[in-house]
């Protein structure tokens, strides 16, 4: 998929642990997981509102473009 | 789980039928043979044909009774219900080959009576309609298996 999910960057910056976003947000681990490592193939924007509201961020800074042939030069 | 239930029982119906039908078909093949002694010797060789052509009916009849209880599990929308119904419609397509291949053979030696186009015509029928009826319940569980997965990995 070409969408990538910068969660793991976002949690990073933050110091936050990923299951202390997901007791935040209020989704189970398992399902935050799933989106962290790109298996998600959707997500909804009550989902984005929230992870947006406890990492103070926008859905932009989460979600980012990447066509195919330019994911393997980014890894 | 009562509706599965009820198509167990009616499975089981079914087997008890195919069963009857044998036994008839086996006295109808003796019948005959008294009837007519110069088609004695192939009585028993057709029988025994037929017989061996219920082997994907019975076949089908386990896979059926395994698809009803992926079903009773919940998980009517996997790979492996429709796994089950693959291996349904290939035994279904199995059978009406070896009716076909046994109709052949019968014309071959000249054993052709009108009864019996007419009796293997309504089973090709059948079996035909079978086989469109399971292939469209595969594409259907297999869309019903995409939608669940894209549902389970919405987060």
């Amino acid at each position: 998929m070409a969408i990538v999910v910068n969660l793991d960057v976002m949690l990073a910056q933050r110091k936050m642990r990923l299951t202390e976003l997901a007791d935040r947000v209020g989704i189970t681990v398992a399902n935050l997981s799933n989106l962290k490592t790109g298996k998600a193939r959707a997500i909804r924007f009550t989902t984005l509102e929230a992870i947006c509201e406890v990492l103070e961020c926008q859905p932009g800074d989460l979600l980012e473009h990447v066509p195919p042939h330019l994911r393997s030069v980014r890894t | 789980m009562l509706p599965t239930r009820t198509l167990r029982v009616l499975l089981i119906a079914l087997v008890f039928v195919v069963l009857l039908g044998l036994v008839v078909l086996f006295q109808l093949g003796d019948e005959t043979a008294r009837q007519f002694p110069e088609v004695a010797r192939w009585t028993t060789p057709v029988f025994l044909g037929i017989a061996l052509g219920t082997v994907p009916v019975f076949a089908g009849m386990t896979v059926t009774w395994g698809l009803l209880t992926v079903i009773d599990r919940g998980e009517a929308f996997s790979d492996d219900a429709i796994r089950r119904l693959r291996t349904l419609r290939l035994l279904i397509a199995a059978s009406a080959v070896w009716f076909t291949i046994g109709l052949i053979g019968m014309l071959a030696l000249g054993l052709g009576h009108p009864s019996v186009l007419i009796v293997w015509f309504a089973a090709e029928a059948v079996g035909l309609f079978l086989f469109t009826l399971v292939a469209l319940l595969e594409r259907l569980f297999a869309s019903g298996a995409r939608y669940r997965t894209d549902s389970e990995l919405t987060v």
